[in-house]
Formats: C-alpha cells, sequence, structure tokens
C-alpha cells in the first residue's frame, strides 16, 4: 500500500542525471561482476526510470517538486577508500556518548574501526556489501530485499547502493542496550546511496537510533525495510541533521501480531529533507506511535509523508507532528491513515500541529482516512498558528526575556514530540539539539 | 412524531425508492447528436445570442478539445462518450418568451407532480388562512436545456431584483452579464467547465441591486428528462453592495438505464458587505442497486467574495446522482469577507460521491468555515475532498474545518483527503475529522425505548447531520430530513 501514483515519462534531463549517473559507476559499484546484483540494480534503475523524478504533478510528492528542488546529482561516493570520519565531531559529543551498539557508515561504507556491532550478543550484523561478493551469498542475501513498487527513492536506493547494515535480531532476545546507526555524508560534493534491511524475530525487543547528518550540500538517499516479527516491540529514534545537505529516505515497516513499533523522528534543517514511510500492519493487535518534529528555518524544506496501512483488524496507530517553521522554510507532512475492509475495530489517530514563525514560512499538510471498514474509529486533526500571544504575556508578566519566553514555548510544542524517548542520554541529546537551534537565530 | 412519519413514508415505497423517476411525454427540439463547433453555433443561434458570447463559446470549445478529461477524483466510470450526446434539447411548446399562462400544461402538471409550486396565486391564496404566512419562493424552472418559466419576476421587479433564465438576461441586460460571466469561473477553468462554457443552454440570473434585501427566496429547478441528453446549466448570481439573497437548487431526473451527464457552472459574486446564501438539494437519480444508470453530476460551484465584508455560504445536501463531482468554493478576496460550507453527502447502492470545497484565503481578517458530513452505505464510497490555503498577505485568515463520516455496513467506504496550506504565520487553521459508525450504545439505547432498528438508525442519522441542517431554509428542512432517512433505506441490518 503506498500512497504514489505510476507516472511514465520520456527520460527528461531530470531522469537523465541519474541514468548517466548509473552508466558511470556501475562497473564499480560493489557485486559489479556478479550477475544477481546487476539484474536487482538494473531492475530498480528501471523501476525509477519508468516512475521518473517526482514533481507537483504527483500526488505524493504535490508539496516537494523534486524536479526543481533537486537541480543537480553529485558524483556517487562510497566506490573508493574510506573517507575520514569523525564520528563525535559529525554527531555531536552527546549522541556519540550514548551507551550503544554502534554501526557507523561513513562515506557509504561501514566503518568496521568505528563500529561496535560486531559480535553483539543476539544481534546478527552485516554491511550489505560483503553479500555482493558472490553469486551464492547474493543470490540469499538479494531474494529477501525485493522492491516496494511505485517508491522512486527505494529504487534509487538499490540502483545506487554501496552498502547498508543488514540486522538481524534473534527471536526473543531483549537488547540491553540500543543500536545506534550512524550515517555520515562525509563528502559535500558526493551523493550516498544506502539500502538498510532491519528484522525483529517473534517476541524480540530492541531500540535503535539512527542520526544521519550530511556534510555541506551532499545527497544522500536511502531505503529502510523494517521487519518486527510477532509480538516483538522496536523503539525506533531517527535524526536528519544537516545545514545544507539533501536527505531522501524511505521506509517500509511491517508489523506482525502484537508487534509494538514507536517511531520519533526529528529533522533539524537540511536544503531538503524528505522522509517517506509505510507502516503496514499486517496481524491483529499490534500498535504504532509515530512522533515527529521538524525545526527548519532559511530555506529549509522538510517533508514527511507517512502511510499507516491498517490491514488487519484490531490495530491501533498514533500519529503526532510538531512542526516549528521560520524564515522561508516550508514544512510538510503528507499522513494517510488507510483502513482496509475487514480491518474492523482499527483505532486511528492523528495530529498534525504547526507553529509559524515567520511570514514567509510556509506549512502544508495533507491527513487523509481512507477507510473501507465500518467498526473504526478514526480521526485526524491539524492546526497551523503563531505563538500564542497570551502565552507570551504570560511568561512576560513574570519577568522572563522576551526571547527566552519564545525559547521556552517552542522547546515545550516540539517537546509534546519528543518527550516520549525514554533513552535518557538521547533525550537530553535531543533537548540540547533543540536548545541549539533554538539559540542560533 | 417526524421520525414516525419517515417510516411510514419509507415504508410505502417499493425497493426502487427514487420517487422522481417518472418521464414527461413531451415534443422536443433537440440539437443534432453530438459536439462539434456546429453545435455550438445551434446552441448560440437557438438562443439569439451577441457575436461576442458565440466567440466566448467557440473559444471554450476550441479549449475543451485540446485538453484531456481529469482522472484524480476518486470515482471511476466508464469513459464517456461525448460525440454521443445531444448537447441541447427543449420542449417545442418552450421556445419563444413565454408567461406563466403559455406554459404546456403537461409541463406544469410534470413539475406538480415534483411538488414545485409554479402557479404564483395558488401559493399567494393559499388552500387555508394559516398558509397565506408560509414564505413565498420565486422559481426558475429550467426543463432539459431550456427554463420553461420564472415566477414572481414582477414583484421581484419592483424591488429592482432581477430574476431570470440567463438567456434573457444575455439579452436584456449585456453588460452585467458580459462583466460577470466567466468572471468566477473562467472558461479555462476545468475540463467540465470549459465544456459548459462552450455548450450551456440555460440557467438562472439573479442580479440583486445596491442595498436591497431580496424580498423573498430564489429557486431554480433543475429537470433532465430527455434520453440521451445532458444538461449544461450555467447559473451567474450577483449581489451588489450591502444587499443581501437567499436561493436554492433542487435537482431531479427520470430512471434511466443510461448515464446522463451533468455539468453545471455556478458563479456567485459579492460585493461589499454583500451576502449570498445559496443552499441545493441534489437528488439526481442515482441509479438502480446494481449501479446501472443514474446522472454524472460534475459540477464547478465557486463563489468570489469580491468585496470588503462580504459572505457567500453554501449548504448542500448531496443524496442523488451516480457519480458527484464537486467542490463549491470560496474565493475570499475582499478584507474581512466570510466563507462558509456546509455539506451532508449521502451515498447509498454503488453510487460514488467525491465532494468537498476550497476556501482560498486572499484578503486580510478573512473566515472560513466548514462543516461535512458523509454519510456512506451499501456499497458506495463517500470521499471529502477539500482546500484551506492562506496566501502570504492574507494576514489573521482563520479556519474552522469539521468533517465527520458515518459507514453503515461493512461493504462501504468512506474517505477524508483535505490539503491545507498556510502560508502565513498569523494565520489560524483547524481541522478535524472522525470517521466512525453508528454507536451500539446509542442504538441500543433507542431500541430499548421501543424504537424499531430503522427508526433509531434515522433519529441517529438526524442527529449527525444537524449541524448542517440547521443552515437549510425552512422550506427544505423537513422534505430533507425525509429524504436522507429515504436514501439509507435498506441499508441497515
Amino acid at each position: 500500500m503506498t500512497i504514489h501514483q505510476t507516472i511514465t515519462a520520456a527520460a527528461t534531463p531530470a531522469e537523465q542525471r541519474f541514468l548517466d549517473l548509473y552508466a558511470s559507476v556501475c562497473d564499480r559499484l560493489p557485486g559489479a561482476g556478479v550477475p544477481a546484483v546487476r539484474a536487482w540494480r538494473e531492475e530498480a534503475l528501471d523501476a525509477f526510470a519508468a516512475l521518473g523524478v517526482p514533481h507537483r504533478r504527483v500526488e505524493a510528492w504535490k508539496y516537494t517538486d523534486l524536479r526543481a528542488l533537486m537541480t543537480a546529482v553529485h558524483p556517487l561516493g562510497g566506490l573508493d577508500a574510506g573517507a575520514r570520519a569523525d564520528v563525535d565531531a559529525s554527531i555531536g559529543r552527546a549522541l556519540a556518548n550514548i551507551d550503544s551498539y554502534r554501526a557507523v557508515f561513513a562515506g557509504g561504507k561501514f566503518r568496521p574501526d568505528l563500529s561496535t556491532i560486531q559480535g553483539a550478543p543476539g544481534i546478527s550484523f552485516t554491511p550489505l556489501c560483503a553479500k555482493l561478493k558472490s553469486e551464492a551469498d547474493a543470490a540469499a542475501t538479494l531474494a529477501a530485499l525485493s522492491l516496494p513498487k511505485g517508491d522512486v527513492v527505494a529504487a534509487l536506493s538499490t540502483a545506487f547502493a554501496t552498502s547498508g547494515a543488514l540486522i538481524s535480531i534473534a527471536p526473543g532476545k531483549k537488547l540491553d542496550k540500543p543500536i545506534h546507526l550512524i550515517v555520515i555524508a562525509s563528502c559535500e560534493a558526493n551523493a550516498y546511496a544506502l539500502r538498510h534491511a532491519i528484522k525483529l524475530g517473534d517476541g524480540a525487543e530492541a531500540s535503535i537510533i539512527e542520526t544521519h547528518v550530511g556534510a555541506g550540500a551532499s545527497q544522500a538517499w536511502s531505503y529502510t525495510a523494517l521487519d518486527i516479527g510477532k509480538g516483538a516491540a522496536l523503539k525506533h529514534a531517527r535524526l536528519t541533521q544537516s545545514a545544507a545537505a539533501l536527505h531522501l529516505a524511505s521506509a517500509k515497516v511491517t508489523l506482525g501480531e502484537r508487534a509494538v513499533y514507536e517511531p520519533t523522528h526529528a529533522a533539524i534543517g537540511g536544503a531538503l529533507t524528505r522522509s517517506e514511510g509505510t507502516i503496514h500492519f499486517t496481524g491483529p493487535n499490534a500498535r504504532a506511535t509515530y512522533n515527529a518534529a521538524i525545526l527548519a528555518r532559511g530555506h529549509s524544506h522538510v517533508d514527511f509523508t507517512l502511510v499507516v496501512d491498517h490491514a488487519a483488524p484490531h490495530c491501533e496507530s498514533r500519529e503526532l507532528v510538531k512542526a516549528v517553521l521560520d524564515d522561508r522554510a516550508k514544512g510538510v507532512f503528507q499522513g494517510k491513515v488507510a483502513v482496509q475492509r475487514g480491518a474492523q475495530k482499527t483505532d486511528g489517530k492523528q495530529m498534525a500541529n504547526a507553529l509559524l514563525l515567520s511570514n514567509d514560512a510556509e506549512f502544508d499538510s495533507k491527513p487523509e482516512l481512507e477507510i473501507f471498514a465500518d467498526d473504526v474509529v478514526c480521526g485526524h486533526g491539524a492546526t497551523a498558528g503563531q505563538l500564542d500571544e497570551d502565552l507570551m504575556f504570560y511568561l512576560r508578566a513574570r519577568g522572563i526575556p522576551e526571547a527566552q519566553a519564545r525559547a521556552l514555548l517552542i522547546a515545550a510544542f516540539v517537546g509534546a514530540a519528543l518527550d516520549t524517548i525514554d533513552n535518557e542520554g538521547l533525550h537530553t541529546a535531543l533537548d540540547e539539539k533543540v536548545a541549539a537551534w533554538l539559540a542560533a537565530k | 412524531m417526524a421520525e414516525q412519519d419517515t417510516i411510514e413514508r419509507v415504508s410505502e415505497i417499493d425497493v426502487d425508492k427514487y420517487k422522481y423517476g417518472f418521464t414527461t411525454d413531451i415534443e422536443s427540439v433537440r440539437a443534432p447528436k453530438g459536439l462539434s463547433e456546429d453545435t455550438v453555433r445551434f446552441i448560440s443561434a437557438k438562443k439569439g445570442e451577441p457575436e461576442w458570447l458565440l466567440e466566448w463559446r467557440l473559444e471554450a470549445y476550441r479549449r475543451w478539445r485540446s485538453i484531456e478529461e481529469p482522472t484524480w477524483a476518486r470515482v471511476h466510470y466508464q469513459k464517456i462518450d461525448y460525440d454521443d450526446l445531444y448537447y441541447y434539447s427543449a420542449p417545442k411548446s418552450a421556445e419563444g418568451p413565454k408567461s406563466l399562462a403559455d406554459v404546456d400544461p403537461e409541463l406544469l402538471r410534470t413539475y406538480e407532480k415534483l411538488g414545485i409550486p409554479l402557479r404564483e396565486q395558488a401559493v399567494l391564496a393559499g388552500v387555508e388562512g394559516a398558509e397565506i404566512t408560509a414564505p413565498r419562493v420565486a422559481v426558475d424552472a429550467v426543463f432539459d436545456s431550456v427554463s420553461v418559466v420564472t415566477t414572481f419576476k414582477e414583484e421581484l421587479g419592483r424591488a429592482g431584483v432581477i430574476f431570470c433564465p440567463i438567456s434573457e438576461a444575455v439579452r436584456d441586460h449585456p453588460e452585467l452579464v458580459r462583466k460577470y460571466l466567466g468572471s468566477v469561473v473562467p472558461t479555462s477553468d476545468n475540463y467540465f467547465a470549459t465544456l459548459n462554457s462552450a455548450v450551456y443552454s440555460d440557467g438562472s440570473f439573479v442580479y440583486v441591486p445596491e442595498g436591497v434585501r431580496c424580498p423573498m427566496e430564489l429557486s431554480t429547478y433543475f429537470r433532465i428528462n430527455e434520453k440521451n441528453t445532458g444538461q449544461f446549466e450555467r447559473t451567474l448570481i450577483i449581489a451588489d453592495k450591502g444587499s443581501y439573497v437567499s436561493y436554492l437548487e433542487g435537482c431531479t431526473a427520470p430512471m434511466r438505464d443510461e448515464n446522463q451527464l451533468h455539468a453545471a457552472v455556478v458563479e456567485l459574486i459579492a460585493l461589499d458587505d454583500a451576502e449570498i446564501k445559496y443552499s441545493t438539494v441534489q437528488n439526481w437519480y442515482p441509479g438502480d442497486k446494481e449501479g446501472k444508470g443514474g446522472i454524472y453530476n460534475f459540477v464547478t460551484k465557486r463563489g468570489d467574495c469580491r468585496g470588503r465584508n462580504s459572505k457567500i455560504s453554501w449548504t448542500q445536501v448531496e443524496t442523488g446522482s451516480a457519480i458527484t463531482w464537486k467542490y463549491p468554493s470560496c474565493i475570499l478576496r475582499g478584507d474581512g469577507s466570510r466563507g462558509e460550507f456546509y455539506s451532508i453527502a449521502i451515498s447509498n447502492g454503488r453510487q460514488q460521491v467525491d465532494s468537498g470545497t476550497k476556501m482560498i484565503h486572499l484578503g486580510k481578517n478573512t473566515s472560513s468555515r466548514i462543516i461535512s458530513k458523509g454519510i456512506s452505505a451499501g456499497r458506495s464510497d463517500n470521499t471529502y475532498r477539500g482546500l484551506v490555503s492562506a496566501h502570504r498577505r492574507a494576514t489573521n485568515a482563520r479556519n474552522f474545518t469539521q468533517c465527520d463520516s458515518l459507514l453503515i455496513g461493512d461493504q462501504c467506504g468512506a474517505h477524508t483527503i483535505p490539503y491545507i496550506e498556510a502560508k502565513n504565520a498569523t494565520a489560524q487553521f483547524e481541522h478535524e475529522a472522525t470517521t466512525s459508525k453508528i454507536s451500539d450504545d446509542q442504538l441500543f439505547y433507542c431500541l430499548q425505548r421501543g424504537l424499531s432498528q430503522e427508526e433509531a438508525v434515522a433519529l441517529i442519522v438526524n442527529g449527525f447531520v444537524r449541524d448542517v441542517l440547521q443552515q437549510l431554509p425552512m422550506e427544505f428542512l423537513a422534505e430533507t430530513q425525509k429524504l436522507i432517512s429515504i436514501s439509507l433505506e435498506g441499508s441497515v441490518g
């Protein structure tokens, strides 16, 4: 279930740039000599060519005209020797210090020297590129890495993937500390493509933190397939932070019966951040709670697009999006709750609130309900407005200076989406990021 | 008891409960089948239109030939063969200018059967004393492609209100028509509006002069009778400074196995401090239980709050049509202008509804309110699609939107697709939507008090749509409540 529509287009310059890029790197990509890998990539490239670079006439990209916003494609990174990377400097000490099983991808390559996930108990971890070396390995791995239909970002991520994290958590295993996936787009003149696949066995419990940072005007596109087994539980925090970088991410999450999925997603800045996802319920009594925060100023453009697909009865979904937009920033939230025929007793709620701090900021939302079952409770709400003058007055009357009062109110507004994070280190680190963003004005 | 009345009425009606499905046997004049420049010229000549209007139509026609039929709406239908339709059909007797006395008695009987009062005297005199105070309504009766009669013209004329078929307005008030026609919905607006601009045949024209409060409700009653014809009417309402007008629109069609096209355009213009209230009870033939036949209702309705502090309010009750594709909208251009949209959309059987509104805030201190109630039953699909946008200069724009959907049965669908675009920090938008079924508790409560299942559902549904019903003019209210119950008949249990 996706909200993409098939578009057919001849290769315009926008598509041609990607096709040319592929032609120039296809012999140097991991697994270039393995026919199965090549076929896998080229199938994805064909899918991309058929879909084209999405533009505003494509409904799912109505508010993010990629054809207009992405006028150049950088050379692909991650093909040569690993670049230098400093995790502390890239993601900040607070985040880097979180006690975790760490998997670092810098410059499109897995960095064993910076990672600690290898050999962690109950976790099977392999970088994707390691599986692309032989025909036998590749055949077994790629069979499980199918391409979702109509997903441009997944198609690009697959065609150009230089690596990615393949993580599998054993059934019943409860991880003692989070997995921290750190992705650093280290060279600003490059584009990076990663494809991840994460699987939680039945009854497993885990927490995953993803931190994505991009240097300068780097470009990154990634696709993550996340499979949560029966009765398994996953907390999934995701932070995208850059000044001028472009991030295109797509994720497809599948929940088994009784599974619990709690994603928290924060985007701070970025020339263009588009994060789309599908949460797909396949068994009854599962639950998903999605929280998201957008902090954007300057000419940032942040687009969160989420489809919650209730294909099974008795499931519950909650979505909360908080967007703070300043200067000429543009925030987008497209949330669709789909209830399939027979998915009775579905309980779906969605709320998007935007705070506009400048007259040039823009928030576009499209909270969509698509319902084919009658015994359901579904609702959505959306608001947009400026800071409440009464609240400001209250704080000012208590002697709090204007700037501080404003920061306090904004932090509280965003906090509603971030407060569900129970990892203390992460919570503190995110609070610091929000405070730093507020102070930077 | 009103509910009891409803139940009795429902039980009187057979499985096919559409009560306006009869045909009127009347000789008519038609344009040759198909659509070409000649068809456009034929219609224009029939109406005795000036050259500029013919040119306007032809330009629309040429544009229409070059554009594609839109497919974005959540409706599915077989491709319409536009060359297999008649674009003009008029009762032979209705040609040329006429007064009530000249109208074919067969036509009068038709409207009588539909419950539309065309005889001024009858309404004025009433039956018994109590009836004298009954509200009077001026009616423009449109039969297929022409207006057959317009009542109360003289009395309205004394107040300065112009209420006549648009073809007559072109002749008698060309300056007004030329100034406002196409100024809200341009010929290039969308596929169906462009088609309408090329071939529209009749419709109502209203002009309320400065400072006048229209002395009675105005209404138009649309009736499609002829086979294989499309109805393309055009309504233009202008409320000059400080005036007020309330306008009602009703529509029905015979039961036929084929699908018939109705592509209308309605343009409203409110100048400074003026108010227009536009109410529709749409009851086109919805097709039979298996989805055979029924009207394709592809309508463009838009109001332009052009003046300061002007107000346009749309109220619609949508129960008919096989397919509805309709988004009555408000352009809030004047500072301090207000737009309202109240809608009840009911779908049953195999009906498909894709309806909603657009509130486009351009002026300062503009506000809008949207209340939409969708009820789907049977195997129908009911979509609310709406846009609320505030432009950069629309400081202090306000919107409140509430969309509720009710599902009856597990084979239908209810969808909500709102677009909310805030480009201004001072804009304050609130949007709320819910989807639910009739709660078991409410049903139990009613059943326990001795109501039957059908009575209970009728009661609860009437409660669900109450917010919108309250916006309807009194004349429509009772009828609408019954209509709601009838539309949902057979959907319970």
